[in-house]
């Protein structure tokens, strides 16, 4: 199998589009820049400026798209810049979405009108929009790829299947390149709902906020490498978490202790099976508190964790290592390790 | 590459409850097409759907008594998933991949409903936890006493084909030894409503290929796969393809569907003249079928072509996976399935479609077509040992 290397990545955030000034709000958290109030006053919610991804909004494609096709689309933008790829080769490219709640916007406008107004009064201009795989599908047509475009669909762990997938796929020579992207949004009732749950806002949870993240994979020496990815058994309980994600991590090869890493850190009932898996498998030299910083946006957030670890790796003396690790509230387990001018082991 | 095969199939859909039921509809062209009962259809243009037997929730019943309350789509998930393990004892996937435009939606109406009024917001808070697609898939592996990673495709009506792919790619490459795939939908208010507003529906009967073809009829059910290198009908390839014309029509030059198929056969080292029958996509719809038909001709014209969703109805994102299954009974069983309702050719769909009757002739290598939303092309290639 070839060794898989991270080429560019993208990150769309409350604090804007900038990877330098993402990475020094992740190293030190800013207080939140623009947020909007659910309802009731339960819940808050990060936002992107609409001004960050302007440039997208013009775009005939995505004339009638919600945010989370907008969000996709600019990260997935930066990302093939920052990999420095032409038209052609990133029109090769294969796509690999992740998200976790999809287009709920449009899809509860379309379906409050239905209960309104009857089955007969669904819009057909917000109905093709509803599908998990509408924003992959815009994303491909801003690239003009051609080939296989996946959309994965779970909790916060789908950030990293796609990754997994996408690197198999690069990795057995199935395609050169694979760009993942990975985006959510939320609406005011959503935003609620998770916030009852107690999983986002409040005593416990980090505020919710709409991001989205992009990394584009393929060959390239002297890049930071995606050594190792994968997915590990559902978990029921807090105690199966633990024994999951330390299961994954001792399928890890780790002949050095990792520089740096990422857990999901979701100050919730899953932070301390987490906290005890990371501690028994990996004594890292610092942690990158992700999601604490720009807010919790599932499979995107995740995807962020990995993109901002591997922009880490690239400004860290060689011969770096970061892990990042998942906890998804409904089971998913994920992890992966990146390396840096380190020979593969 | 490593041979990769299905050494267990379980499928539920209109036809029946399982493999063989569904073996004796197909052969004998029984319509699975009824009036819509799930929910009222008052304002719709659309009255009909192939809708799962009774039997379905009574099987999930007797598997798994607490599956009484379950949502649908974990029930015929349940039945499906049974089946296709008892056909391949000892079992025990590694990964599962699993298909689906729109999950347990019924569960998310619940949800979307409860958003209406205030004393039924806290209801809601409960709802979001029970409807995002994995956990029907979640729910069944527990049932079951399995415990693997869980990825699930959404995309669109090329998700049940995309999930057998994927499950291909990783056997044979040697990333997974064992992958439990497959597909599911059921149907939904919200999706009923939505093909129904875009007038991609049929006010009469589903005719795929036909001159005057008017729509879909929306099917449910559920195809599930013991993916492994060993044991049983081979998939030979699988190819995908993304068209970037709109996000629901399809180029009008056949451009995806077409590269899509030579991918697949491309992946399998086949010839298009080495098909013997084409499971199409077939919808029934003006341009799905046009621009299929455009495709079938330029790779595998010879071949004879078969819509089955005359008779089952479009399952969505279960569709690929319900028909890999029907493509595996003709592979086993000799005969071809006709498409329903078709009378004669469109100028635009010169192809030979079997019709009136299913055709008995051995079959060897069978080419199953999915396409959807957002240009999504998915093909893939069974073939018997």
């Amino acid at each position: 199998m070839n060794p898989v290397s991270v080429l560019g990545v993208g990150l769309i955030t409350p604090w804007g589009r900038d990877i330098h000034v993402i990475s020094k709000t992740v190293n030190h958290p800013q207080p939140n820049v623009q947020t909007t109030r659910a309802h009731d006053g339960t819940g808050s919610l990060l936002s992107v400026p609409p001004g960050v991804y302007a440039a997208e909004s013009r775009l005939p494609r995505l004339r009638r798209s919600g945010t989370l096709s907008l969000l996709a689309v600019a990260a997935a933008a930066d990302a093939v810049a920052a990999a420095g790829l032409d038209e052609e080769e990133a029109a090769s490219m294969t796509v690999f979405f992740a998200t976790t709640d999809g287009g709920v916007r449009y899809t509860a406008r379309f379906f409050e009108e239905v209960v309104a107004r009857g089955l007969g009064a669904g819009s057909p201009l917000l109905f093709p929009e509803t599908v998990y795989n509408a924003a992959a599908s815009h994303v491909a047509a801003r690239f003009r790829c051609t080939g296989e475009a996946i959309t994965l669909v779970g909790d916060s762990s789908a950030g990293i299947s796609a990754l997994c997938a996408a690197a198999g796929a690069v990795a057995t020579g199935t395609t050169d390149r694979a760009l993942v992207v990975a985006s959510n949004e939320w609406d005011p009732v959503s935003l609620e709902a998770y916030a009852r749950w107690g999983f986002v806002d409040g005593p416990m949870g980090n505020p919710a906020a709409e991001c989205a993240a992009a990394i584009v994979l393929g060959h390239r020496s002297e890049a930071v490498e995606l050594a190792w990815c994968g997915e590990g058994k559902p978990f029921r309980s807090r105690k199966e978490a633990a024994s999951s994600l330390g299961s994954l991590l001792g399928r890890m090869p780790q002949p050095r202790p990792p520089t740096v890493l990422s857990r999901s850190c979701q100050r919730n009932p899953l932070n301390e099976p987490e906290e005890l898996a990371c501690r028994l498998g990996t004594q890292p030299g610092r942690e990158l508190d992700v999601r604490g910083a720009l807010g919790e946006s599932f499979a995107a957030t995740t995807l962020a964790q990995a993109a901002v670890t591997s922009h880490f790796l690239q400004q860290a003396p060689a011969k770096s290592v970061g892990i990042v690790t998942v906890l998804g509230l409904t089971g998913g387990v994920g992890a992966l390790r990146l390396t840096s001018g380190v020979q593969q082991e | 590459m490593t041979t990769v095969s299905l050494s267990g199939i379980g499928c539920a859909c209109a036809l029946g409850a399982n493999m063989r039921e569904i073996a004796d509809a197909l052969r004998f062209g029984r319509d699975g097409i009824s009036p819509v009962h799930l929910f009222p259809v008052e304002g719709c243009h659309s009255r009909t759907a192939g809708q799962l037997p009774p039997s379905v929730a009574a099987l999930a019943a007797s598997i798994h008594p607490p599956a009484r309350r379950w949502s649908r789509a974990a029930q015929v998930l349940l039945v499906a998933t049974s089946e296709a393990l008892a056909a391949s004892p000892g079992f025990e996937p590694e990964v599962v991949v699993i298909g689906t435009t729109s999950g347990a939606m019924d569960v998310g109406q619940a949800y979307f409903r409860s958003r209406g009024g205030s004393a039924d917001r806290s209801a809601a808070a409960r709802r979001v936890r029970g409807y995002p697609p994995q956990i029907p898939v979640l729910d069944v592996l527990n049932c079951l006493g399995l415990s693997a990673p869980v990825r699930i495709v959404s995309n669109a009506c090329a998700s049940g084909t995309n999930a057998l792919g994927m499950a291909w790619q990783m056997v044979a490459s040697g990333r997974a030894e064992r992958v439990l795939a497959g597909g599911y939908d059921t149907l939904s208010e919200l999706v009923f409503a939505g093909f129904d507003c875009l007038r991609a529906s049929t006010t009469e009967m589903c005719r795929p290929f036909d001159e005057e073809r008017s729509g879909l009829v929306l099917g449910e059910g559920a195809g599930v796969f013991c993916v492994q290198r060993e044991g049983g009908v081979r998939i030979a390839g699988y190819g995908a393809a993304t068209d970037n014309h709109h996000l629901t029509q399809p180029h009008p030059s056949g451009s995806g569907p077409r590269d899509a198929m030579l991918a697949a056969l491309a992946a399998a080292g086949l010839r298009g003249n080495q098909i013997d029958h084409v499971n199409a996509h077939g919808t029934g719809t003006q341009q799905n079928d046009a621009c299929e038909a455009l495709a079938i001709a330029a790779v595998c014209p010879q071949a004879p072509v078969t819509s089955t969703k005359a008779m089952t109805g479009h399952a969505l994102g279960a569709a690929g996976a319900i028909e890999a299954a029907f493509c595996a009974i003709s592979l086993r069983e000799g005969f071809i399935p006709p498409t329903l309702n078709f009378r004669s050719a469109g100028l635009d769909c010169a192809l030979d479609i079997v019709a009136g009757a299913a055709r008995a002739t051995p079959v060897k290598r069978v080419l199953s077509n999915s396409f959807g939303f957002g240009g999504s092309n998915a093909s893939i290639i069974l073939e018997t040992t």
